[in-house]
């Protein structure tokens, strides 16, 4: 066999193993959209009635009737940063679920006082299973009597929020470990502390969330975590358009990949390009089997 | 080459490795953990903590601190053996704060009635509070109990006197030994107005004689008994208006004067009026403005000063007043249907019946218990309500309280209002066939019962072409649909359409047309190829019929290829070289040619066919019965043939006669 032989198969091999693997293996980013084990967000699109978008520009549905969910783990540059305070200065709901990423680059952006503390949010008393995953049952009235309980996950709180915005408080064994050593120390900030909040933004809304895990797969059905993410949003929860923004989650090359075969595809299920892919292999099967020659049933 | 695939297998792992790798998230801090299998840890300082919290408002007697602290108790993380334990917590705490609440209460009241000298109230107020005051003890014993569980259970008893968990519940038994003090203070207080009478002696007595045994113990001497009448004129009247209350003091037939007497409505203390030298005592009484059909009407006289241990205290038989004032009935009357955003009327109707009307009269006007409006209106009115526009959809409470005033009483009537939204109607001017590619005309109205909807923002999407627009005032609209290349011919498509209507009080619109749809490209080219097909093979399967027989003519053989099957051919191909064989003569391929003819002549006719494992000798055997004397022929022309094929035998000129002559003979033999 011919070393060129032996190249053309490898190669022919290494992809066709490689997009079995794409297409096969899950995701197991955290916030993927193609995650559907615990920390994906796959179940929860579904939940939400969501799409998963890489751009906040363009987006498919008028913006006045549009929810924009953003996972800031990446940071933001101006271009993306003005995308999105145009959206909501044009009546768009912008909501930020961050805990130690780049959320207040996009506060500081649109100049707005509320801050994600980065700290971790510890409560040792009302948690489920430990101090990580604390309960949440304080809420504003704007949140209705049926959200009795929220369980948030390695979470942060806010910091500078007007009393008024608050829609949810930790409890008042909650703490801020900012030396991260687990345990409430002199000047730490202690319970209740604010853990979302409804601002009003120009002609929109901007909806702070101190816990992205909140929507993954594993938490979003968890006690009352859904119905209080769709009260957060508001009436548009089920009027309007929800989507989230994939493009500032960390993404690994199985991501990246599996996102442009998806893409790929799509491109490929365009009918006339299909016509034209099959016409292009069969001609140079044609072209390859001339050139061999030889007869189709008869015995050379 | 074994080498070479090994390297190939390797490259080829290597490659899908980096191409489906899985890295390390990027974040320094964990984002979260897998809830199912995080490690379950509890913290019993923040439990007793949250003990000494509750314990703290009992202390303080905030029974709301201690409602609003517990209810989050179902919420605690804390292992499951102390659960029931936690409960008991949450129950006597409630209890105990409940207690102390109603022994502040009544052990003052008790102490002013002794000293009144109205034993008979006291008696049965002294009784539940010794009741209360054991149920108390016994519910910090509860309390006590849960939070030395706990304690054994996060092993503080085993720790070090000074860590948290230690001082926490060192904490929580102080508070509880406080309670023990205080509900010891209420015994004690209680005890040190009753004198010598114990506990046991009070719980074995009845009120009466409890009552009794009161006066004859705490007084030195036997007092002297009172007597107290009360009249009142009229004995019916309008609140508000004045009557008249009199009456003698007395004691054992001697009147007593310059005492004071309360009057009590219903037992609460309402006018003072002091005796005169008689004993009499008068005085105008104006009636609260109670909407109560009845009120009881008291005198009361307890000694005071002087008197205290001298007269008993004494209290008038009830008088009852009957009490007028009028009434109303406001029925009320909403639109059948009430939209977010826009005014509704609320039409209300005050029937006096006889009484004579309020006009103008206050009225609250509640949404959901929420007041949003207070006017004067008349007893036949109408209220124009702005609806928020935020408002949900459904079923919402009005109520329309107007309240008292003089002699007229409150009144308050609740209706529906229905809020919905209207539901607009589309009026669609579609083509009866759309033509892909191509551009759709789309045109209508929307509508609702309120009217055009305006500015709604519409999206039509169809095969591939999407339109977004906004509809005019007036709810028209006119859109272009392009539509791009597709698969398919001809049929019908869905246009789906839906509207967003701006206005708060019209709803959303989602509906879906069929469209018969042609494509015309695909159309066209699949018929042009119905026509290529139609007109160009026919031809040329007529052109290569007409070729075959021009072949097979100069053999004189009436038989066409399509009758001789393609194995046959192969197989008389296979035992017979090709004409084109360079290494054979001239002769020698005649022969070859006319057993190849015949071969076929005799497959065609004997319907036996000759197969890849038969010898030449064989099919002729088989196929001899259906040849008849053509077999003889053809038995020679065989042999003849074998002899050529597997011996060195030279085919001369007279072989190539005698096959020719042999090939003639069968086909002869055939035609008879």
């Amino acid at each position: 066999m011919k070393i060129q032989s032996v190249l053309i198969i490898t190669v022919l091999i290494t992809l066709v193993v490689s997009l079995m693997c794409i297409s096969l293996f899950p995701s197991v980013q955290d916030f993927m959209n193609y995650n559907t084990t615990w920390n994906g967000v796959r179940h929860s699109l579904n939940a939400l009635n969501a799409d998963a978008v890489d751009s906040v520009q363009n987006l498919p549905a008028p913006i006045n009737n549009s929810i924009l969910i953003t996972i800031p783990y990446m940071q933001y540059n101006n271009s993306d940063l003005e995308d999105l305070k145009t959206f909501v200065n044009n009546g768009g709901t912008l909501m930020v679920m961050d805990d130690y990423g780049f959320g207040n680059s996009i506060l500081e952006y649109l100049n707005v006082d509320c801050r994600f503390s980065g700290a971790v949010l510890l409560d040792p008393f009302f948690c489920y299973k430990n101090q990580l995953f604390p309960e949440i049952t304080d809420f504003s009235p704007s949140i209705s009597k049926d959200v009795k309980l929220v369980v948030m996950n390695h979470a942060t709180a806010l910091i500078n929020v007007a009393k008024s915005d608050v829609a949810a408080w930790s409890s008042s064994s909650s703490f801020l470990d900012t030396n991260d050593n687990g345990t409430l120390n002199k000047g730490e900030l202690q319970g209740p502390l604010p853990v979302a909040a409804r601002l009003n933004f120009g002609g929109g809304t901007i909806i702070l969330v101190s816990d992205p895990s909140l929507i993954i797969n594993s938490m979003l059905g968890r006690d009352n975590n859904l119905l209080f993410v769709t009260q957060l949003i508001g009436p548009k929860a089920q009027t309007g358009y929800v989507f989230v923004d994939t493009s500032h989650v960390v993404k690994l090359p199985m991501d990246i990949t599996k996102a442009k075969f998806a893409t790929f595809k799509q491109i490929l299920s365009q009918p006339y390009l299909l016509v034209g892919i099959v016409f292009i292999i069969f001609m140079f099967t044609s072209i390859y089997v001339l050139r061999t020659g030889g007869a189709i049933g008869r015995k050379s | 080459m074994k080498n070479l695939w090994k390297k190939v297998l390797v490259f080829t792992g290597l490659l899908v490795i980096c191409l489906t790798m899985v890295g390390l998230p990027v974040l320094a801090a964990e984002p979260h953990e897998n809830p199912d299998a995080a490690k379950v840890l509890y913290n019993g300082t923040y439990l007793f903590n949250f003990y000494s919290n509750t314990l703290d408002f009992i202390l303080t007697k905030n029974p709301s601190g201690v409602d609003t602290n517990l209810e989050k108790a179902p919420y605690a993380n804390i292992p499951p053996v102390l659960s029931d334990y936690l409960d008991g917590f949450e129950t006597a705490s409630k209890t105990v704060c409940t207690l102390t609440l109603n022994l502040d209460k009544s052990i003052p009241e008790i102490k002013t009635l002794l000293q009144q000298t109205r034993y008979n109230e006291a008696a049965p107020l002294i009784k539940n509070a010794y009741t209360n005051i054991s149920l108390a003890e016994e519910n910090v014993t509860t309390l006590e109990q849960a939070t030395m569980v706990a304690g054994i259970n996060f092993k503080v008893p085993q720790g070090v006197a000074s860590s948290p968990i230690s001082v926490a519940y060192g904490a929580v038994l102080d508070r509880i030994q406080r309670l023990r003090d205080l509900v010891e203070l209420y015994r004690n207080m209680l005890s040190e107005q009753l004198g010598a009478l114990t506990p046991d002696q009070i719980n074995a007595l009845t009120p009466d004689q409890l009552a009794k045994l009161l006066a004859e113990t705490l007084n030195k001497k036997p007092l002297l008994q009172t007597q107290i009448t009360l009249t009142i004129t009229p004995t019916e009247a309008f609140v508000g208006d004045t009557i008249k209350v009199e009456g003698i003091l007395s004691s054992e037939g001697n009147p007593l004067g310059n005492r004071q007497i309360n009057i009590l409505l219903n037992g609460l203390q309402s006018l003072t009026v002091n005796t005169d030298v008689q004993g009499h005592y008068d005085s105008d009484l104006q009636m609260p403005y109670w909407y109560i059909q009845v009120i009881q009407i008291q005198a009361l006289y307890f000694p005071n000063s002087d008197d205290v241990g001298v007269y008993s205290s004494s209290l008038s038989p009830p008088v009852t007043l009957n009490v007028l004032y009028y009434t109303a009935v406001l029925t009320l009357k909403t639109d059948a249907n009430s939209y977010p955003g826009r005014q509704t009327s609320i039409i209300g109707q005050f029937d006096y019946g006889q009484s004579p009307a309020l006009d103008p009269r206050k009225i609250e006007v509640y949404l959901d218990n929420t007041l949003i409006i207070t006017s004067g209106v008349s007893p036949g009115f109408t209220e124009k309500l702005s609806l928020p526009a935020d408002m949900e959809i459904g079923k919402h409470l009005i109520t329309i309280s107007a309240i008292a005033s003089g002699r007229y009483n409150f009144v308050t009537t609740d209706a529906i209002l229905n809020v919905i939204k209207a539901i607009p109607v589309l009026t669609l001017h579609l083509p009866s066939v759309a033509f892909i590619p191509g551009t759709m005309q789309v045109k209508g109205q929307l509508n609702s019962e309120l009217g055009p909807v305006g500015q709604a923002h519409i999206t039509m999407t169809f095969a591939k072409g999407k339109a977004d627009i906004i509809t005019a005032d007036d709810g028209m609209f006119l859109a272009n649909i392009k539509n791009s290349m597709g698969f398919g011919l001809f049929g019908s498509q869905t246009l789906e359409f839906s509207a967003i209507a701006q206005e708060p009080w019209q709803d959303n619109l989602t509906i879906s047309r069929k469209v018969m749809t042609v494509y015309l490209v695909n159309c066209s080219v699949f018929l042009l190829a119905l026509a290529l097909l139609g007109i160009i093979l026919p031809r040329r399967i007529r052109f290569r019929r007409t070729k075959r027989v021009k072949q097979e003519q100069p053999q004189e053989v009436m038989m066409s290829n399509e009758m001789v099957s393609e194995s046959n051919v192969s197989i008389i191909n296979s035992i017979l070289p090709d004409q084109e064989a360079p290494n054979i003569n001239e002769p020698n391929k005649k022969l070859f040619d006319w057993y190849r003819i015949i071969i076929q002549l005799v497959q065609k006719v004997s319907g036996v066919l000759l197969k890849p494992n038969q010898t030449l000798r064989e099919f002729v055997g088989e196929s001899s019965k259906a040849l008849g004397l053509a077999s003889k022929y053809f038995l020679d022309f065989t042999k003849l043939m074998e002899r050529v094929l597997y011996s060195p035998y030279k085919v001369t000129e007279d072989d190539e006669k005698k096959s020719e002559q042999l090939a003639r003979h069968v086909r002869e033999s055939l035609k008879k």
